[in-house]
């Protein structure tokens, strides 16, 4: 039996482990490709799932958490998670170099599509919180303007404006990058 | 702005459903995407995982959310005593709850507890059937006792499958979920003993006749999913065993550490959805319990009145990182 979004949140408040564990595979397999992307860390990509699972549980214990919009509301608590751990390793997220070095400590099979997620990521971190996610929410994760601005807690307007700003950033990025300026 | 953004939005609407086509003065912007086109490629939550990640996510579920887990405190006769809960949470039918009223205002609850123990699900004193194990697991303290009734219920729950297919009646799928429930609760409790050869036996004996009744059902309904299922937790099941029975703090790990409560004092209900067992594997957990380094990942112990829901994103109109 197909359960409604809300249907599925009211049963997972009474602690229905049916319902927890149908959230638990529609999401997982989501936010660890979001998290993924932001981070490139496979083992800190798994503990934001583990852990924006475990916020989910305790926020229903305290009578809070979504009522709706379940994805708008996990992909927000997985970003805060990266963006804390971001703070405290800045330097591998800001920097390409840092990134390039890393993505070069393995150079087997794959160390090109390494790099360039390393380039791809490291161009990513200089947009604003709120472009990052714009960007990787629509863009890769295939959420509506609707979803997005759920997720932001903004107006679908001002995602749309947040989208564009983003695409102006990037194409400054590059041309800068094409002229051998760092970024 | 606002044009240009609605503009531009268009065409990345068109990009994401495959129109590739010039956009004319937007696709300078445009080349932005394709320049982060490289993180598409992300790697994938493999099943195993997710399995793994799966049972650490139910197994806090049932410490974190207390209040309907924890209503079943052993022993708590109180709690049996509640009728109306205990028709919400068992799903007893209205008749199964008549006649539990009428037998224990009359004093006949032997009588018809007896006669429900060869109900099959979907009879209407099944329910009353699974209440009566509920309360005989309560009343069982010894771990090596409680192994034995675990065994004995997952062969029930077998046996109910193998006449239902017999039957050719429909299998509910909750009766797999119930086999499964008493399977990992029988090798938790187990793995617990401090010597659970003996008990990891029984349950060896156990699995390996009901996989055999179960071959026999499956020939007569080879289509079923329920009894495939059931196929499946039991093979699950004796592989865990196998694992005890040469290396008991393996199998220790593995149902402490991502599985099934690892005391015996936390049972499952039969009437609920049943914890599962988790993959037979000599890795250790690929997806960890959120209990993150402190230095990685802030909070995982924090107290649920102190957490701070994202209303918003840090560092809002700033920029991505500090």
């Amino acid at each position: 039996m197909l359960l409604s979004e809300a249907e599925l949140l009211q049963r997972a408040r009474q602690a229905d482990e049916q319902a927890l564990g149908a959230i638990y595979d529609t999401y997982s397999p989501r936010l660890y490709g979001y998290a993924y992307r932001l981070s490139g860390e496979e083992a800190l990509t798994k503990d934001v799932v583990a852990e924006t699972f475990y916020r989910f549980l305790l926020a229903l214990r305290g009578g809070g958490g979504p009522r709706e919009h379940l994805a708008a509301y996990l992909y927000r608590v997985a970003y805060h998670l990266v963006v804390d751990h971001a703070r405290r390793q800045p330097r591998a997220y800001l920097s390409l170099e840092e990134s390039l070095i890393a993505a070069d400590a393995d150079p087997g099979e794959g160390a090109d599509e390494r790099e360039a997620q390393a380039r791809a990521r490291a161009a990513l971190w200089q947009l604003t919180a709120k472009q990052q996610q714009v960007i990787i929410l629509k863009y890769f994760e295939g959420l509506s303007n609707g979803e997005v601005a759920t997720a932001l807690d903004k107006p679908v307007g001002a995602v749309k404006s947040l989208q564009s700003r983003a695409l102006a950033a990037l194409r400054r990025m590059l041309s800068q990058e094409s002229e051998g300026v760092s970024p | 702005m606002t044009d240009l953004a609605d503009r531009l939005d268009e065409a990345i609407t068109r990009r994401l459903a495959g129109q590739h086509r010039s956009e004319g003065d937007l696709d300078p912007l445009l080349a932005g995407l394709e320049a982060l086109e490289p993180l598409r490629a992300a790697p994938r939550l493999d099943a195993e995982t997710r399995a793994q990640g799966r049972q650490a996510f139910l197994a806090q579920a049932r410490e974190v959310l207390p209040s309907v887990f924890g209503r079943r405190e052993r022993r708590n006769f109180i709690t049996f005593l509640n009728f109306k809960e205990l028709f919400v949470m068992s799903r007893l039918s209205r008749v199964a709850v008549a006649v539990l009223v009428v037998v224990l205002a009359f004093g006949g609850v032997s009588a018809t507890a007896f006669a429900a123990q060869a109900s099959l699900p979907a009879e209407p004193l099944y329910g009353l059937k699974l209440i009566t194990e509920d309360v005989r697991l309560s009343l069982t303290a010894d771990p090596a006792a409680e192994v034995t009734l675990l065994t004995e219920l997952a062969a029930r729950r077998t046996d109910e499958m193998v006449r239902l297919a017999a039957a050719h009646r429909p299998i509910p799928s909750e009766v797999p979920a119930r086999l499964e429930a008493h399977l990992a609760q029988a090798l938790a409790v187990a793995a617990g003993l401090s010597v659970p050869q003996p008990s990891l036996e029984q349950i060896r004996l156990m699995v390996e006749a009901q996989s055999a009744a179960l071959a026999q059902a499956r020939s007569i309904a080879p289509n079923d999913s329920s009894l495939e299922q059931a196929g499946q937790h039991l093979d699950r099941a004796r592989a865990l065993t196998e694992m005890g029975l040469t290396d008991p703090a393996q199998l220790r790990g593995q149902m402490s550490g991502q599985s099934t409560p690892p005391m015996p004092t936390e049972m499952p209900m039969s009437t609920m959805q049943p914890t599962s067992m988790p993959m037979p594997t000599l890795q250790p957990s690929a997806m960890p319990m959120p209990t993150m380094q402190p230095t990685d990942m802030p909070m995982p112990t924090m107290q649920p009145s102190a957490m701070p829901m994202p209303t918003g994103m840090p560092g809002g109109g700033g920029g991505g990182m500090p």
